[in-house]
């Protein structure tokens, strides 16, 4: 029982135990400039993204074992939810579309959603088309650092921010 | 002949006592609306409505007569044949000039709408908004077309710079033979406040 209380302790602090989406919010919101009035409830296109099929799916894997997002296969596009809560996880109508997710389509288009309760999360009021941007291009800088073989770089940019380890989300 | 003509002309054509009316006016050098009605068994408010819509219409001629009596009309045809010719190339014309005018828009802000995705996420299916105020107030949904959807999907956000209409349609991958159909969904979106102009 001390062995496993010591292991979920050293876990904890190795945010190993925690999923990423306050951090991935705090990154996608740098260099967003203020502005009021700017949400608006519909996904946003992002722009193209030269990845191949094997190098998504692959990333994709990487993402849910680090739990930076949960990956859903659709059969056009790959999504990646970002903020969805635990009960929802377990459900067999998850509604993905219902939360923040960075979409991924097979012909290289990228599209971003981000709810009102993720937006409102913030303290100030942010430029939502910036915001969106910052999100997908968050990710698109993802894949091309995983690409490259970069995944502990990804995994520093997280920690970067040290984020308290029991704040949910 | 213009739509206001033609609807006048359509309403009254498709009463069933239109055909009766005609035949009389075919065989009578002229008539009044009384004599028609009594002949037809017809109210004679009815009768005068229709013989005044057809003057109106150029189809017959409109005589004021004084007899012992108070002046009345009398009606003849002026033509044994009605041509109702309606020219859709002026409506084709209207959107040309206001697509032309090359004006920048964007989504506005607490437009109050609900947008709908597509099932791959790539277009928006519907637009949903209310209208009316309080007990009366409707939720008023459009459909869009795949085209109008791609457009949707594409159109700046309330924070973002104002952007052309083609620009979008290129941004979108909307081709140029769909311009008059985006022309009507970002005018009706503008007219609900939707949609701002620069």
């Amino acid at each position: 029982m001390l062995i496993f209380q010591v292991l979920m302790i050293i876990y904890a602090f190795q945010k190993k135990m925690k999923w990423r989406s306050r951090e991935i919010l705090e990154l996608a919101a740098q260099n967003v400039e203020r502005e009021s009035d700017s949400f608006t409830r519909r996904p946003m296109h992002i722009g193209k993204s030269n990845h191949g099929i094997e190098d998504l799916y692959s990333f994709s894997k990487f993402i849910s074992k680090n739990l930076i997002a949960i990956p859903v296969k659709e059969k056009e596009r790959l999504i990646f939810i970002i903020n969805m809560p635990w009960e929802k996880l377990i459900s067999f109508n998850k509604q993905y579309w219902k939360y923040s997710y960075v979409a991924f389509d097979l012909e290289g288009d990228v599209s971003v959603n981000i709810t009102q309760e993720d937006y409102f999360m913030y303290r100030d009021q942010l430029a939502f088309d910036q915001l969106c941007h910052g999100m997908g291009n968050l990710f698109i800088s993802f894949l091309d650092q995983y690409r490259k073989g970069y995944e502990l770089l990804i995994i520093d940019q997280f920690n970067a921010l040290k984020l308290n380890i029991i704040t949910e989300g | 002949m213009d739509f206001k003509h033609a609807a006048i002309l359509g309403s009254y054509i498709s009463k069933d006592y239109a055909e009766e009316l005609f035949r009389l006016l075919a065989n009578y050098q002229d008539i009044s609306a009384s004599e028609a009605a009594s002949r037809l068994n017809l109210h004679i408010k009815t009768v005068q409505d229709f013989l005044e819509a057809m003057a109106q219409l150029d189809i017959l001629d409109k005589k004021e007569v004084f007899e012992k009596k108070r002046p009345y009309f009398r009606y003849a045809l002026k033509t044994r044949n009605i041509k109702m010719i309606l020219d859709l190339d002026e409506l084709f014309g209207g959107q040309k000039q206001i697509s032309s005018a090359g004006f920048r828009i964007r989504e506005k802000s607490n437009a109050g709408v609900r947008f709908s995705t597509s099932r791959d996420g790539q277009s928006i299916s519907h637009v949903a908004m209310w209208t009316g105020k309080g007990r009366e107030q409707k939720e008023r949904r459009i459909n869009l077309s795949r085209p109008q959807g791609k457009f949707m999907f594409h159109l700046p956000f309330p924070s973002a710079a104002y952007m052309e209409v083609t620009e979008i349609m290129e941004k979108a991958g909307v081709e140029e033979t769909h311009r008059s159909e985006i022309m009507d969904i970002v005018n009706v979106l503008i007219e609900y406040g939707v949609i701002e102009k620069e």
